[in-house]
């Protein structure tokens, strides 16, 4: 089938219309017929028979079959405006595993690979519950999930579904024979891990196909290519039978077929103007955006289309970025929506316009660019009163952390003999009372510690429970800025760095000039941008300049959803490098789907192995507050 | 051709009505108006699925209704009436499913929808009118010169025309 979609350019414009030499000698023809009617005496002296005209039907009627197949193979489309309501690359943690299980197309290779996969997974997670409950690191999984060879567990059609009843019941079940049996393992894994049992069902979400918008151009629509087979049959078939009232049902169809080819493109004179009500909202804050659209040409607009392009990673929550509307010359239409997106610094695109003429024949896309506003920055300056526990990890400056070390503070921490110079009102006067040698108390210094914010921002951090909720490096970079307003005002050192491709790097200082570059940072920099990169993170390249950069005395504060296990390979060796680590991980998995499920297993596994290498762990829930969360750490950390 | 979004309630009514009134124009004839009542199955299946095949489908069916009707000795009126209902229903249609495909179900397009449909009705009334007159002038008794050379003519313009 041949399709009228695509870019056409200007060459369209003479595509409509009527044929010069045929339209000429038509017409020639029709006056004479008129004439013919006003002045019968003309015609006296030409002789016709009635047979040619029934000849000339069945020629009319012979090329109106042509036309009706040519119509058959055309498909009228109108141009496709861009999606512009929900665009998210935001990926669920699991849904991948579900994808690869209920991947029908599969070829009998690719299908092995992709068990094969599928079961090395189940097995490692099996041998990680088993090596956690059984203390061992033998790696041999445990018997009730995998006691006999797991492969024969899995994808042997015969052991299981049995006789008359177990068949019923697997025809009446949903999914294959495979996807029920995955299933069944992971609520098993998911019992011995959580030691309740949980319900797993295999769901996958619908994969929405993304449509490709029409370019910009000039195109004409063909939508009255029905009229002319139409108009050539009713005279075809008029002529042959003799029916007057199809001749002019022809005429008919022939007149509004010459309205369509006769009708001239459209311009496309427009100005838009687009103002936000506010450009610096709070975090997931509504912004209403209100866009007006000039008819800056001399010419009636009788059918204009505006689409605003939404910035990608925003969604709309009200109203319609997309606008019908028919301007004169000279007026304008305002229409508005509301947006809404977690954080971040986002960018509205040119707005799309679709112009057809009255009859419908052309189409014009054109992408317009807006004045007035074209960003919004959501605020991440957040007021916070909670506190940020830290590790012991300090530098020499007096500050808030309570440390290890005796000398002026307020915690007692020892008594020592006194020694010449010690200031007097440390001497322990009530032992001196009772007659024993003078002596010292010591208090824990209080000191201030340098930390270093340490944002995972990898492709594989832009994960979120949900499709529509927020992602964890949105949840991170948030909790990172109220981190930094909470430590500045505990004077301590802040600096920023992100564990990303695209880099970000600031120094730990303090003050409130640096929180300001720290939030602006969080809220602008290119590397927390609310879309993941399009490049991969090189640890061997990346770590090393943080490293390099990191001070010696500072302690590490990471966020990160600990979503695979690059990132705790990553924590790891920046703890080895003597940096005292705690790692404050925003929850993005779910349950429900064995992916799900599996996923949610994965993570607690990875973050139990933090855990054990002396790192500690804030597992903070989609549903709970920072500050819970850290004080629920933080009574398990004392 | 990919189904689309349906358009809104009120989008969809002006092009029933007037598939609707292809059938009741045809209803004299029997045989016609059973046709024309199988080809307004196809316009509302088309327009509830956002189809233009379908409703493509529906119209040229409604469409031969009409020629069908018209061997029938309905009416030259009605013959106009209803084949005019038959253009107004494809156009009307096709407006719609455009306007729900690059509007979507929340955007609102009533305002150009209305003005295409008042050009297309504009044009249709003029070309009927034209066309009746042209029928009431002339009559019959016409030589049979002007009869061939009006055919041919208007034959050789619609070939040439491209839309």
């Amino acid at each position: 089938m041949t399709t009228t979609d695509g870019s056409t350019g200007e060459t369209e414009l003479n595509a409509l219309g009527v044929g010069r030499a045929l339209g000429v000698l038509g017409l020639l023809a029709v006056l004479g017929g008129l004439v013919t009617i006003l002045q019968p005496s003309i015609a006296s002296d030409t002789a016709f028979g009635y047979g040619f005209v029934t000849l000339l039907g069945v020629v009319i009627l012979a090329a109106s079959l042509r036309y009706w197949v040519g119509l058959a193979l055309t498909t009228v489309e109108s141009a496709t405006p861009p999606p512009v309501e929900e665009r998210r690359e935001i990926s669920i943690p699991g849904v991948a595993f579900d994808r690869t299980l209920a991947d029908h197309r599969l070829t009998a290779v690719s299908r092995l690979r992709a068990r094969r996969d599928v079961l090395d997974r189940l097995r490692s997670v099996a041998a990680r519950i088993h090596e956690r409950d059984h203390g061992g690191s033998d790696g041999q999984p445990d018997a009730n999930v995998f006691g006999e060879d797991a492969e024969t567990v899995l994808f042997d059609d015969a052991d299981r579904e049995q006789g008359l009843t177990g068949r019923l019941a697997a025809v009446r079940a949903k999914g294959t024979p495979l996807q029920r049996r995955v299933s069944d393992v992971v609520a098993e894994l998911a019992r011995q891990y959580d030691g309740e049992r949980v319900s797993v069902e295999f769901d996958v979400p619908e994969r929405t196909t993304a449509t490709r918008p029409s370019a910009p151009g000039l195109r004409a629509t063909n939508r009255f290519r029905l009229l002319k087979p139409m108009a050539l049959s009713a005279v075809g078939v008029g002529v042959v039978f003799g029916s007057a009232a199809l001749l002019l049902v022809g005429a008919l169809f022939g007149g509004v077929a010459v309205y369509a080819a006769a009708d001239s493109p459209p311009t496309a004179a427009v100005r838009i103007t687009r103002s936000v009500e506010t450009d610096q909202p709070a975090p997931g804050e509504p912004v209403r955006v209100t866009v007006s659209i000039e008819n800056t040409g001399d010419r009636l607009l009788p059918d204009l289309t505006v689409i605003d392009r939404v910035p990608e990673g925003c969604s709309v929550t009200a109203g319609s970025p997309r606008h019908g509307t028919s301007l004169r010359a000279g007026a304008t239409a305002t229409f508005g929506y509301e947006l809404e997106a977690v954080r971040g610094h986002h960018e509205f695109g040119d707005a799309a316009v679709i112009i057809r003429n009255l009859s419908g024949s052309f189409e014009r896309v054109a992408d317009v660019s807006a004045d007035g506003d074209a960003s919004i920055t959501y605020d991440v300056t957040a007021v916070t009163d909670h506190s940020i526990p830290l590790r012991k990890q300090t530098s020499r400056s007096v500050g808030r952390v309570v440390t290890d070390v005796g000398g002026s503070g307020i915690e007692l921490h020892s008594v020592r003999e006194y020694r010449t110079g010690d200031p007097l009102n440390r001497i322990d006067w009530n032992r001196a009372a009772a007659g024993e040698d003078l002596a010292t108390l010591q208090f824990r210094e209080e000191r201030s510690a340098t930390v270093v914010l340490l944002v995972d921002a990898r492709v594989e951090a832009y994960v979120a429970p949900e499709a529509d909720a927020p992602s964890a490096v949105d949840r991170s970079v948030l909790a990172a800025a109220e981190s930094a307003s909470a430590l500045l005002a505990a004077d301590d050192q802040v600096g920023l760095a992100a564990l990303s491709p695209r880099t970000c790097w600031i120094a730990p200082s303090s003050g409130h000039a640096h929180r300001t570059r720290i939030h602006e940072q969080l809220a602008n920099a290119e590397a927390f941008d609310p879309r993941p990169p399009d490049r991969s993170f090189k640890p061997a390249i990346r770590l090393q300049s943080i490293r390099k950069r990191l001070p010696s005395a500072a302690q590490l504060l990471v966020f990160s959803p600990v979503c695979d296990d690059e990132v705790v390979d990553v924590v790891r060796r920046l703890g080895a490098s003597g940096h005292a680590t705690t790692v404050i991980s925003p929850n993005a998995t779910g349950g429900g789907t064995p992916g799900r499920t599996l996923a949610r297993i994965e993570r607690s596994l990875r973050l139990s192995r933090l855990r054990e290498a002396g790192v500690r762990v804030v597992d903070w829930d989609a549903e709970e507050s920072l500050a819970l969360s850290l004080d629920k750490a933080g009574r398990r950390w004392s | 051709m990919a189904d689309t979004e349906s358009p809104t309630p009120r989008l969809l009514l002006p092009a029933i009505a007037a598939t609707a009134l292809v059938v009741a124009l045809t209803g004299t004839v029997q045989i016609a108006a059973l046709v024309a009542l199988g080809g307004a199955a196809g316009v509302i299946a088309g327009m509830r699925r956002g189809s233009r095949l379908v409703l493509g489908i529906g119209v040229t069916i409604q469409f031969w209704a009409v020629v069908v009707a018209a061997l029938g000795a309905l009416r030259v009126e009605l013959v106009l009436l209803a084949s005019m209902a038959v253009v107004l229903c494809w156009d009307l249609g096709e407006q719609a499913i455009t306007v729900a495909d690059q509007l979507g179900a929340t955007g609102t397009g009533t305002r150009p929808f209305a003005v295409h449909a008042a050009g297309t009705l504009l044009v249709g009334t003029l070309c009927f009118g034209g066309v009746y007159s042209l029928y009431q002038i002339a009559g019959g008794g016409q030589p049979l010169l002007a009869l061939v050379l009006l055919l041919g003519g208007g034959t050789v313009v619609l070939a040439g025309t491209r839309i």
